[in-house]
């Protein structure tokens, strides 16, 4: 038998299709031919390495967990009927110590993280504390969460991010900028986006997916194989140093690798909040001027810098000793007219479902009576978020804060 | 009854698991020569992973954990092949068989090499040469199937496939050679 006819009756063979005289034929060869031997080995490692470069090796799934434990269960319910029966005639008590598996997942927060967390699992078997489990759903609002996989991954995700916890080796994340580290014993670790699935091959590699940006993967250490979900279903293999943004009509595009996107660590302090916009009233200085007036009074000279008003306003000094504040010197009063500036100025530095805050802090003259705070942030004549409070008589040291929470907010930046 | 000193404790459960893990590769190939042709290829790796853990216990540290794997997934193997042989499949005699495979183990360190050549060759063949290979491995279809798809007679495909195969087997042996000699 020469060569081709070994291999083609080998891949017959491994196809499943050989019998009869080609198969008697192939097996008198194997028996007594090293060569063919060799052949055939030959063929059933390119045979399992074809289908593992398609398949890829389950790491995080080698052992299906929810199968071993249905087993061992059958497996004590048999022994619990073999001592139960012992127990009958001997008398005696026995107890079990049965040990429960590790979580699929177990997170941890930086302070001042706000989440919130679904468990497709109900009643007794629902996850209980910071664990998730296959089916678990995970939106992070502000803050970042460490996740720690029971197979080793590890990862940093920094909100906002939404992500549900697939399988044990399958991680879906909506949103979020996220970085991982995966060790060799979990090689074959996937994360998909809405616009591609990340399979690692060994690395620590990091992940942007934002609504309206298209998603990016960048790797430090190792490679890491992506499959475009869209078009043309591009399919890549990233190596150390590089980074790809997911581009149009299902390719890939080389980006600028940015590890500073990313945090490896949980923070241990809750990051300070930017002020975009602040203002203590401190101009013009009316110090020494008795009930500077703006507004009805039309005293403009007195009007506070970047602010308008349609009702009786003005600024107040300390030195008046009417109103004090901690914050600078002067305060603004109203007796019922609105207070306005326009907040386009850091437009640009606003980010999509980000959380903002609006608070003001607000005092009261001791010798008038009661009032209402409101505060309002409109998109021209329309209100997006309102807060309203009654200020306090005691009040005249403006700690008091009405604060407007907007959470989240779209924002559109043209 | 000893519930106590039957158990693992967490770090040596994550050593059996990495061990397990580390010879998915090199076990799934075994079992692949095992079996050729067969199916269920996948569904013997995952009992034959299944009875390792159940019998992890049993596991000697220090001792070959390779060849205790592989002796359980052989043991697998014969189950599914009387299965197979009942519903009339027919196949090498079985001594043969393990014989051969048994020449042909590799350690999971072989199979990675050979996994990195093969990357290597993939990326060598032409565009339709590649189509034909993604439809039979990645896709799992057959060639009768791919032959109504593309239109193109099983046999010749049959011979394509056969050189594919054979450009693959000598791109692989070559690039083993050359990992072998930048070592």
């Amino acid at each position: 038998m020469n060569s081709r006819e070994l291999e083609m009756l080998l891949q017959d063979l491994f196809e499943g299709r050989l019998m009869g005289d080609d198969l008697e034929s192939l097996q008198h060869e194997l028996r007594t031919s090293p060569e063919a031997k060799d052949a055939y080995c030959d063929y059933a490692h390119l045979h399992n390495a074809l289908q593992l470069r398609n398949e890829g090796v389950d790491s995080l799934n080698v052992i299906p967990m929810e199968l071993a434990i249905q087993r061992e269960r059958q497996r004590n319910f048999r022994t619990a009927m073999l001592i139960s029966a012992a127990v009958f005639v001997i008398g005696l008590g026995v107890m079990f110590m049965i040990s429960t598996p590790p979580p699929t997942l177990r997170f941890a927060t930086s302070p001042g993280t706000e989440l919130s967390i679904s468990h497709q699992l109900t009643g007794e078997e629902a996850p209980e504390g910071q664990v998730l489990e296959p089916g678990s759903r995970i939106e992070v609002s502000h803050g970042t969460v460490e996740l720690e996989f029971a197979s080793g991954v590890r990862g940093i995700v920094q909100a906002p991010a939404s992500m549900t916890l697939r399988r044990e080796d399958l991680l879906e994340l909506d949103e979020g900028t996220a970085w991982f580290e995966v060790p060799p014993s979990a090689v074959g670790f996937k994360v998909s986006t809405p616009e591609m699935v990340v399979t690692d091959l060994g690395t620590e590699f990091g992940i942007r997916s934002r609504p309206k940006a298209p998603d990016e993967v960048h790797v430090f250490a190792g490679k890491v194989e992506i499959l475009h979900r869209k078009g043309v279903k591009e399919q890549l293999v990233v190596v150390t140093g590089q980074a790809h943004v997911a581009g149009p009509v299902g390719r890939w595009k080389e980006t600028a690798l940015r590890r500073d996107h990313f945090l490896s660590e949980l923070p241990r302090t809750e990051p300070k909040p930017l002020v975009l916009f602040e203002d203590s009233f401190e101009n013009p200085d009316v110090s020494g001027i008795t009930e500077p007036r703006i507004g009805r009074l039309g005293l403009t000279n007195m009007k506070p810098t970047g602010w308008t008003s349609d009702g009786d306003c003005g600024l107040n000094a300390n030195s008046s000793g009417v109103l004090k504040t901690p914050f600078g010197s002067q305060v603004m009063w109203s007796n019922g007219g609105a207070i306005k500036t326009n907040l386009l100025g850091f437009s640009e530095t606003l980010i999509g479902n980000g959380t903002y805050t609006l608070s003001v802090n607000v005092g009261k003259r001791s010798d008038h009576g009661g009032g209402t705070c409101t505060l309002e942030l409109l998109a021209g004549g329309t209100v997006l978020a309102t807060a309203s409070e009654a200020v306090a008589n005691s009040s005249t040291d403006f700690s008091q804060v009405v604060r407007l929470v907007i959470l989240p907010m779209k924002v559109t930046v043209i | 009854m000893c519930f106590h000193c039957m158990s693992l404790d967490a770090r040596q459960q994550a050593e059996f698991v990495g061990q397990i893990t580390r010879h998915q590769q090199a076990l799934r190939g075994y079992i692949i020569s095992l079996m050729p042709g067969m199916e269920g290829v996948s569904d013997v790796l995952q009992e034959a992973n299944l009875v390792l853990w159940e019998k992890r216990e049993k596991f000697k540290p220090g001792t070959h954990f390779k060849a205790w794997a592989f002796s359980i997934a052989r043991y697998e193997v014969k189950a599914h092949r009387r299965k197979s042989l009942a519903l009339g499949m027919a196949t090498l005699d079985e001594d043969l068989i393990e014989e051969l495979a048994e020449r042909g183990e590799k350690t999971p360190e072989e199979v990675e090499m050979r996994l990195r050549s093969l990357d290597k060759c993939l990326g060598k063949l032409e565009d339709k040469q590649r189509q034909l290979i993604e439809h039979r491995y990645y896709l799992g279809s057959t060639l009768e199937e791919f032959s109504t798809e593309c239109g193109r007679p099983t046999d010749s495909l049959r011979v394509t496939l056969f050189r594919i195969r054979a450009a693959l087997k000598k791109c692989i042996n070559n690039e083993l050679v050359i990992e072998e000699l930048d070592r």
